[in-house]
């Protein structure tokens, strides 16, 4: 059976882009995209991670073009970025030089630099503010001067009394891990990565392809995955080491001239969400082993991060080393504590957590379970993939569903006789 | 004398009209069409690589929004980069880029290096502001005393 081109639905098409554009201009303000940066900062941050692009702006804009549907917006990005050159790659930002705006482990209480919870709503009450429905702009000049001052004037008495402030630049957690012996130390590999926008998706991906695709999947899909993961349709339960979000400086090389980081160019500075995610793991010795190293034991969930149990601060952790460090289990199995990464744009910090899940459980591949299984995570977690597909089912199959109709007939025209032979029989 | 990190560092994030200040006198200094515009400035992209942590690996975050500008100065060819669309501050660079790197770059430097460090002095006085205000949110933990 081959296609069947059919005409027509051009004037319906046209009329109907009107009409999404008359609901449009009836129904919205004039809002800018400034306007909506300052609203829906989240919002825009995750368009932008899914778009793989950072561009506040355009992501502002699409969002406004798409009435604020995120799938809409993400695949206006990604259309957009792809009438684009590409002739820079920045060096590798330096996570660990991250501003960091806010900081904690679920690890240890008591963190180099301290936990610093930045500006976040996880201690909220999730009450709805009517207030809000009725704030203009003399109210919002009001509240920001407000709460400037009462900032200044806590910083003026901190400073006042002595106390240490934050360091914009933080020790990270799980260093003093890797310092004690009970996480691998990690040596810099610097092989190209294989960039996932310039091939397609094989099996099995690079390491690079599989970061880069979580970085950029849908966030509630990779949010998703991994909760299933940590549920039971994977064995991995993690133990958030650290999660920082901060900025990070983007720098790019000369483009002909040889040099090191000091004459590269410095472009600006991206929000990013970084999370180092420890999970205890049988038969592995470390970090560096974690590719291919399926536990082949997997529970279906119930594994325990190892680091909550070795007491409230780095420093315990520490004295417990030098019986801690064969992490030998009494049971005779060897255990050892790895790390999953995870690392998008902008303040996703749940996505970021799920990714660190994800690589874990892919770093595994154990095929029992779908969380670690590549293609299904990879091929399912992107935006435009999924909508994409799941949006053609609404075009014209008027002829595969004339064939499925005709197979029903003919079953069901067969039936009676069919039920007549049978009697016979 | 600040090496091109620092000073891009210092236009970027510093006050626009430092780097206005530099271009005007290199302007001022350079014969009439003297700065030749290679490239106007456009919109590109940059790739974002990042170091992941877990086994020290590379890998592309995603893409970033840039204006980028090309112009030659005597013998020597600036390049001009920012993120975003600023298209006026990618201009401005690469004319500072190609002045700092051309045979009187050394001279440019230092004419403009105390101001170029001030300028960075000030960023670091806005993000230490930015810091305190952080420091307000900093868990401070007491152990519950128990009575027996």
């Amino acid at each position: 059976m081959g296609y069947v081109a059919v005409r027509g639905g051009g004037k319906a098409i046209e009329e109907s882009l009107k009409l999404l554009e008359c609901e449009r201009v009836s129904a919205s303000a004039s809002w800018g995209t400034d306007e909506i940066e300052g609203t829906f900062p989240e919002l825009v941050d995750q368009v932008m991670g899914e778009a793989s692009l950072y561009a506040p702006r355009l992501a502002a804009l699409a969002l406004k073009q798409a009435q604020g549907s995120p799938d809409e917006a993400v695949f206006l990005l990604r259309a957009f970025r792809s009438t684009l050159e590409r002739p820079y790659v920045s060096r590798p930002v330096d996570t660990a030089q991250m501003r960091v705006a806010r900081r904690v482990s679920a690890a240890f209480k008591d963190v180099p630099g301290g936990q610093v919870l930045g500006a976040t709503r996880d201690y909220s009450h999730r009450l709805l503010a009517f207030d809000l429905e009725t704030e203009g702009a003399e109210e919002l000049a009001e509240k920001r001067a407000e709460l400037t001052a009462h900032f200044d004037e806590a910083a003026q008495a901190s400073e006042a009394a002595g106390r240490e402030g934050v360091s914009a630049v933080m020790p990270r957690v799980l260093d003093y891990l890797r310092a004690q012996g009970l996480l691998a130390q990690v040596e810099a590999d610097d092989a190209e990565p294989v960039d996932a926008t310039m091939v397609p998706l094989s099996f099995p991906a690079p390491r690079s392809v599989r970061l880069q695709t979580l970085a950029r999947g849908m966030t509630q899909a990779v949010e998703a995955l991994g909760y299933a993961a940590i549920r039971g349709f994977g064995p991995a339960h993690p133990t958030v080491g650290e999660l920082r979000q901060g900025r990070v400086a983007v720098a790019v090389d000369h483009p002909l001239e040889a040099g090191g980081p000091e004459d590269a160019y410095y472009l600006g500075s991206i929000p990013v969400t970084e999370v180092e995610s420890v999970f205890e793991d049988e038969g592995a010795s470390g970090a560096s082993e974690g590719a291919g190293a399926g536990t082949g034991a997997g529970s279906g969930g119930g594994s325990t991060g190892g680091a909550r149990a070795a007491g409230g601060s780095v420093e315990g952790v520490a004295a417990a080393a030098g019986s801690a460090a064969g992490c030998s289990a009494s049971g005779g199995a060897s255990l050892a504590l790895t790390v999953g990464y995870g690392l998008v744009f902008g303040r996703a910090e749940t996505k970021a957590i799920a990714m660190s899940v994800l690589d874990h459980c892919l770093e595994h591949g154990d095929a029992r379970y779908p969380t670690e299984d590549e293609e299904f995570v990879l091929y399912h977690v992107d935006g435009v993939e999924a909508t994409g597909f799941i949006s053609h089912l609404k075009l014209p199959h008027y002829v595969t569903f004339q064939s499925k109709l005709s197979s029903v007939r003919e079953t069901r025209g067969a039936e009676p006789e069919e039920a007549s032979h049978a009697a016979a029989l | 004398m600040l090496r091109r990190y620092e000073r891009t560092r210092a236009l970027v994030e510093g006050d626009p009209a430092l780097a206005r200040a530099i271009v005007c006198e290199i302007e001022r200094g350079s014969e009439r069409g003297a700065i030749c515009v290679l490239d106007e400035p456009r919109e590109e992209l940059v790739m974002v690589q990042a170091r992941e942590t877990a086994q020290g690996s590379l890998f592309f975050l995603g893409e970033a929004l840039a204006t980028s500008c090309r112009v030659r100065l005597g013998d020597a060819v600036g390049l001009g980069l920012v993120l975003g669309s600023d298209q006026c501050r990618a201009y401005e660079l690469a004319v500072v880029d190609a002045a700092f790197s051309g045979v009187d770059g050394t001279a440019w430097a230092s004419r403009w290096d105390s101001e170029l460090r001030a300028e960075l002095a000030r960023i670091e006085a806005r993000d230490e502001r930015e810091a305190r205000r952080i420091a307000a949110t900093k868990v401070d933990f007491s152990t519950m005393e128990v009575e027996l």
